[in-house]
Formats: structure tokens, C-alpha cells, sequence
């Protein structure tokens, strides 16, 4: 099945256009993720409105390759100026900026860029092993079963939001009910409609996540200092020996590669876990003389690799079970949604050619990523110096040219711009805005499992216990619940400890 | 008024049950009238956004308790520290709306340079000839690139303003 859903995919994907948009979407991803603010996701949301109109392959090439790009593309800022790029390349800050304090920038950024492609690669070959496993266990999944994953899937995420798992499972249901507006497929009534033609099919989700993410955060950069001052960085040349650099550590390499792996696979763990998961597993592995801190080489191809790694492991669970690992696995399903295919066992089951065609798709971006990012390092330090001024206008303009070439409609931009006065209110009391779209997708999957399930069952909401897999997915439920409850209590007690000690 | 994210909390909580009573709201009007909201769950459309508007108050109501009883206000400051820092944020919006609305009467040529070219000066980047090139540049180069590649036809407002490329 793996042998034949690649060479299926090798059809797909030996177009020149696949591996020109897989180059392009890289050198974009490198670009919006060495920019403080923005980073991989919001790459992919100001793409979306261009990637839906393409074929879906070249469309997955494009996203993939952004979002493997600006994974990586963090680094960049976080080692020259001491600012991440995104959340994702904070622990690489640790070893990267020292190392430039020293006059060693391009071997930093070097190092960082091979160890996210090998990190990549190695979650890629994690990725293409296990997902068909996955996938053709899912097989068997019916109803309950699918409204018990669906269920896992977003308490998942909320449990790991910054803040508290109560503000993740509110931003989940919004998006559940974001979600339920429009016609109702089992019904055909009109939900939450208000009588309005525009709402018959709901909001369309690239102006929610365009809204939600891109122009609240245009609001909050603007609420920044400094919009229009530049920063003095020297011009810094990476090279291709830094690769033979980061197998020096090959240990730590495939450590943190599978570490990021693995949190990639747990839905809602995401990069920024692994990596600084990644880190103190080596620096409790590495002998004293590296001075982890100080500039170690080690330091950066731990974070660099695990946060890469957790981009394959953040597809297993999408494309096996339609499960997003993290909000931009969230948008790469909505795309294929949208392009009418339903990740899951089915997408393995009737188009493994597809599938076949994202793995090469996936596997590739990490080869470009190699190549564009050694070569073009001075073009990504060259766009740190660009001022937010000129910026922040233009992202805005992509936005609005972006929403409204959906559809062609002036609803959908007023739609995005509602959801972003929600996103700047719920970022300012500190919800996490990843479960909205998350909820969004797996609402209709929710949903519609949960009524059949109900339909089918002779004895009520039994069913979810009278079927072993659906039984164990509850009981992983209720643990995490369960899990989250404890370590908030507990968290409290600290802090009413550490309050009286105070006293 | 120092603004912090305590505040800020609350307000997204009054967010949710504003949403939480729209539902309830429509569930007992509209889908009452259209003969969707009863029955068992697999016909009756109102079950699955009833049960969700539950688990929303529910969570809201608990969220509530533990505001009133924290023991140390979340008081961390925001990126708008006082009233007077959302000035420039609010101009944003307002420009931002009154763009859209304009983009749907007079069009995208007519509309996105003056937008570009106010948000850049907003931003204090005040040299106009400099931002005259630039607005015009990049309103031409994103209609170029989405009209011309994409075949998308941009808004053409009332007077139907699109480029031939």
C-alpha cells in the first residue's frame, strides 16, 4: 500500500509547477517566518485564497512548503537579533545568539537550516511509515468511534493552550459553532442564518483564519512601537558545510528529531513543546565542556531539528484520521476539504495517489529547504530590515484581494474583519485562538458522527461505551480531563504556597 | 485607565453568553418556525448547537468563579497599556472599515492606494512622494499578480474600473 500509494503520487507530483510553487512556498515560509509576528501559519492564511484556486497537489505544494519554511524560518531573527521569528524558534535563541555574539551568525543560521531539513526528513520517513498503519486501523472506525477522536482532538489541543484549558475548550466550541451555522446536512433547515443568502453555507473558514489570526495581529503590530525604524544587522552568508557541522551530533540530531516526531503526533503538543523538550534532553546529554547557553552548536540543531520533525508528525494524525495536529495542520485539511477530499482512511483508501503525491511533496520541501535556505540566507536577513509601515499596509491589501477572490464577495471581507475585532478581543484576554479553527473543522465531523451514533444506538449515549475503541478513546478523555483538573489544582496550591511565603 | 488582561477576560466572557443567548435565541424563533428543532437528535438540527451553547455557559459559569476567587489578578499588561495607546490600533479599524465599505461602491483601483498610503502615514512614515510610489506600486503589482496569473476579477464598484492587462 505505501509502495503503491508513492508511486501513484510520483505521477502528481513530477510536474515542474509542483516543484517550482514547493521552491516558491519555502523561500515565502523562510520569509514570513524570519519576520517577528508572523510566522508559518500566517504565511499559509495570506496563501490560502491563492492555493485554493490552483490543483489541489500544487496547492499542498505551495502550503507544505510554507509551512515547513517558516517553521524553520524563525531562527533567522532569533539568531541575529535576539527576537524569534515565531514562538517556535524561542529555545533556539539559547545557543544561536551567542554563537553570533561570537562572529559565528553564518554558522548558526547554517547550522539551523540542516538541522531542520534532516529533522524534517526524518519526521517525513516517520510520516510516510505510520500514517497508512493509522490509517487502515481508522478503517474499522465508525460513528462513535470518529465522534470519540473528534472529541480527543480538540480536549488535546485545549489542554496544552498557553493560558488554561478552559479558555482552549471556550475558543473550541466557538469554532464547533462557527461551525453549525448555515444549511444543516441532515435536516437541510437553515441554522443561525439570519434570513441572510450569504449565511446558507456559513462563513467561509479562510476569513475566519484570515480574520482571526492575520488581522488581529496587523492591529497588534500596529499598537507596537517603532513602526517605522529598521535594525542595523550586518549581512550574514550561510554555507553548505554546515551540514557536515550537524552531523557531528548525529545522536542529538536523531534524538530531537524524533522527540519532535512524536509531540508532532500528539494533537495540539506542536514545535514549540518539542523544542525546548529537545533542548534539555541534550543538554542534560551533553558533556559540561559544550556550555550549553553559551553558544553551543548542539543547542541549535536540538531545537531546529525537533520543531521541523513536528511538522511531519503534526500530518500523521491529519491525514490519517482528518485529526489536526496544530492550527496549521488545520488549514492544510481545510484546504483539502475545500478541494472536496475528506482526510481520513477514506483519502488513503480512494486517493492514495494524492496522498502519495503530499508525502514526496513533504519529503522534497525539506530538500528545498536545504537548498534555498543556505543560498538565499542574505535575502532572509536583508527582509528583517524591511519597516512595519510599509508591512502591516501591504498584509492587510493580501488579506482583503486574498478573502474576496473566494468568492468574489464584499460580505466575506466585512465576515473577516468581525473576526478579527473577535481575535484581538479574545488575544487580548489571552484565549488561544488555534481550537476556533480547529473546532471549525472538526465540527461537521462531530456533528454529524455524533447524531448517527445516536441514531443507530438502541440504548442512548451506551453506544459510546458498548464499543471497545470508542470506550477507550472516552476513557483517554476523561483521563485528560482528569489529568488537567490535577495539574490546575495543583498549579494553585503552588501558587497560594508560594503567596504565603511570601507573606 | 491602565488596561490589563483581567478586563480583558471579562469582556470576552460577555462575548460568550451574548453568542450563547443568539442561540438560544434563534433556536426558540427560527428553527422553531422552520419544524428543526425537535424530535430525536438525528433530525432535530438544534440538538448539537444546544449542547454546545451548554458546555459554553457551563465553562463561562466556572471561568466566572475562579475570576471572582483568584488569588492574584492576571494584571499583566497588554500591547495597549492605557485607553490612550488604542488611539492608533482604533484608527487602524476605522480606516480598515471604511476601506471595505468604499472598496464595494468605488472599487479596488480607486480605493487601495489611498488606504496604502494612509496606513503608511498613520504608521509615521511621512514622506509623500516616497509613499505616493509606494502605495501606487504595490496596489498595481497585487492587482497585476491576482488578475493577471489568477484570473480574478478585482472589485470594479459603480463606475466597473478594472484593468486590461
Amino acid at each position: 500500500m505505501l509502495i503503491d500509494s508513492i508511486s501513484q503520487g510520483l505521477g502528481l507530483f513530477s510536474s515542474p509547477l509542483v516543484i517550482l510553487l514547493i521552491f516558491a512556498g519555502i523561500i515565502f515560509g523562510l520569509l514570513v517566518g524570519a519576520m517577528p509576528g508572523l510566522g508559518p501559519l500566517m504565511g499559509m492564511v495570506l496563501i490560502l485564497p491563492v492555493a485554493i484556486n490552483l490543483e489541489p497537489i500544487t496547492a499542498m505544494a505551495l502550503l507544505l512548503g510554507i509551512y515547513v519554511g517558516g517553521s524553520c524560518g524563525g531562527s533567522i531573527s532569533a539568531i541575529l537579533l535576539r527576537i524569534p521569528g515565531t514562538p517556535l524558534a524561542a529555545a533556539t535563541l539559547f545557543d544561536g545568539y551567542p554563537m553570533a555574539q561570537k562572529g559565528r551568525a553564518g554558522d548558526a543560521i547554517g547550522l539551523a537550516i540542516s538541522s531542520s531539513a534532516v529533522g524534517g526528513i526524518i519526521g517525513g520517513i516517520v510520516l510516510i511509515t505510520l500514517s497508512p498503519i493509522l490509517a487502515t486501523f481508522a478503517r474499522s472506525f465508525s460513528p462513535p468511534e470518529f465522534t470519540m477522536l473528534a472529541i480527543t482532538g480538540l480536549l488535546a489541543i485545549a489542554s496544552v493552550s498557553d493560558e488554561s484549558f478552559l479558555k482552549g475548550v471556550l475558543s473550541g466550541c466557538l469554532g464547533l459553532l462557527l461551525a453549525s451555522i448555515g444549511t444543516d446536512q441532515i435536516s437541510t433547515g437553515y441554522r443561525f442564518t439570519f434570513d441572510s443568502h450569504h449565511m446558507l453555507n456559513g462563513f467561509h473558514l479562510v476569513s475566519i483564519v484570515v480574520g482571526l489570526f492575520a488581522i488581529s495581529e496587523m492591529v497588534f503590530q500596529f499598537a507596537g512601537k517603532d513602526l517605522t525604524s529598521r535594525p542595523k544587522i550586518d549581512i550574514v552568508r550561510a554555507h553548505f558545510g554546515s551540514l557536515k557541522m550537524v552531523f557531528k551530533h548525529w545522536k542529538n540530531l536523531f534524538r530531537s528529531s524524533f522527540i519532535g516526531t512524536f509531540f508532532g503526533i500528539l494533537p495540539g503538543a506542536g514545535g514549540v513543546i518539542s523544542s525546548f523538550v529537545a533542548y534539555a534532553a541534550a543538554k542534560n546529554a551533553a558533556k559540561p565542556e559544550e556550555k550549553y547557553g553559551e553558544g553551543a552548536e548542539g543547542g541549535v540543531v536540538a531545537t531546529e531539528s525537533a520543531n521541523n520533525a513536528t511538522v511531519g508528525g503534526a500530518l500523521v494524525p491529519s491525514l490519517a484520521l482528518g485529526i489536526p495536529g496544530d492550527a496549521a495542520a488545520a488549514l492544510l485539511i481545510a484546504t483539502l476539504l475545500i478541494f472536496g477530499f475528506f482526510p481520513g482512511p477514506t483519502l488513503f483508501e480512494q486517493q492514495p495517489e494524492l496522498v502519495g503525491g503530499i508525502f514526496l511533496v513533504y519529503l522534497t520541501s525539506n530538500v528545498a529547504l536545504l537548498i534555498c535556505g543556505i543560498l538565499l540566507t542574505p535575502v532572509f536577513v536583508y527582509v528583517l530590515r524591511v519597516r512595519k509601515s510599509k508591512l502591516i499596509p501591504v498584509i492587510l491589501i493580501l488579506c482583503v484581494v486574498g478573502t474576496f477572490a473566494l468568492q468574489s464577495s464584499i460580505f466575506d471581507l466585512w465576515a473577516m474583519l468581525g473576526f478579527g475585532l473577535v481575535g484581538i478581543v479574545l488575544r487580548i484576554a489571552n484565549f488561544p485562538l488555534s481550537p476556533i479553527v480547529i473546532g471549525t473543522i472538526l465540527g461537521p465531523l462531530l456533528e454529524n458522527n455524533l447524531r448517527r451514533s445516536l441514531l443507530i444506538s438502541r440504548e442512548g449515549y451506551w453506544i459510546f461505551i458498548d464499543r471497545p475503541i470508542a470506550a477507550t478513546l472516552l476513557v483517554v478523555n476523561v483521563l485528560l480531563i482528569g489529568w488537567v483538573i490535577w495539574s490546575t489544582l495543583r498549579d494553585r496550591k503552588k501558587e497560594k504556597a508560594a503567596l504565603s511565603a511570601a507573606q | 485607565m491602565k488596561l490589563n488582561r483581567y478586563y480583558a477576560e471579562w469582556l470576552a466572557l460577555v462575548f460568550f453568553i451574548a453568542l450563547v443567548a443568539v442561540v438560544f435565541q434563534q433556536i426558540s424563533t427560527d428553527l422553531v418556525d422552520q419544524g428543526i428543532a425537535s424530535g430525536d437528535p438525528f433530525h432535530n438540527a438544534a440538538f448539537y448547537p444546544r449542547g454546545v451553547a451548554i458546555l459554553i455557559i457551563v465553562i463561562v459559569c466556572v471561568r466566572v468563579v475562579q475570576l471572582t476567587l483568584e488569588i492574584k489578578r492576571n494584571t499583566a499588561e497588554l500591547p495597549f497599556k492605557s485607553l490612550h495607546q488604542l488611539i492608533l490600533p482604533l484608527k487602524l479599524v476605522g480606516l480598515f472599515s471604511l476601506y471595505l465599505y468604499l472598496l464595494g461602491v468605488l472599487g479596488y483601483h480607486l480605493t487601495t492606494m489611498p488606504f496604502l498610503f494612509l496606513v503608511t502615514y498613520i504608521c509615521g512614515d511621512r514622506k509623500i512622494i516616497s509613499n505616493i510610489l509606494f502605495s501606487t506600486s504595490v496596489a498595481l503589482l497585487i492587482a497585476y499578480l491576482f488578475e493577471n496569473f489568477l484570473r480574478l476579477v478585482l472589485p470594479g464598484g459603480v463606475f466597473s474600473i478594472n484593468i486590461p492587462w
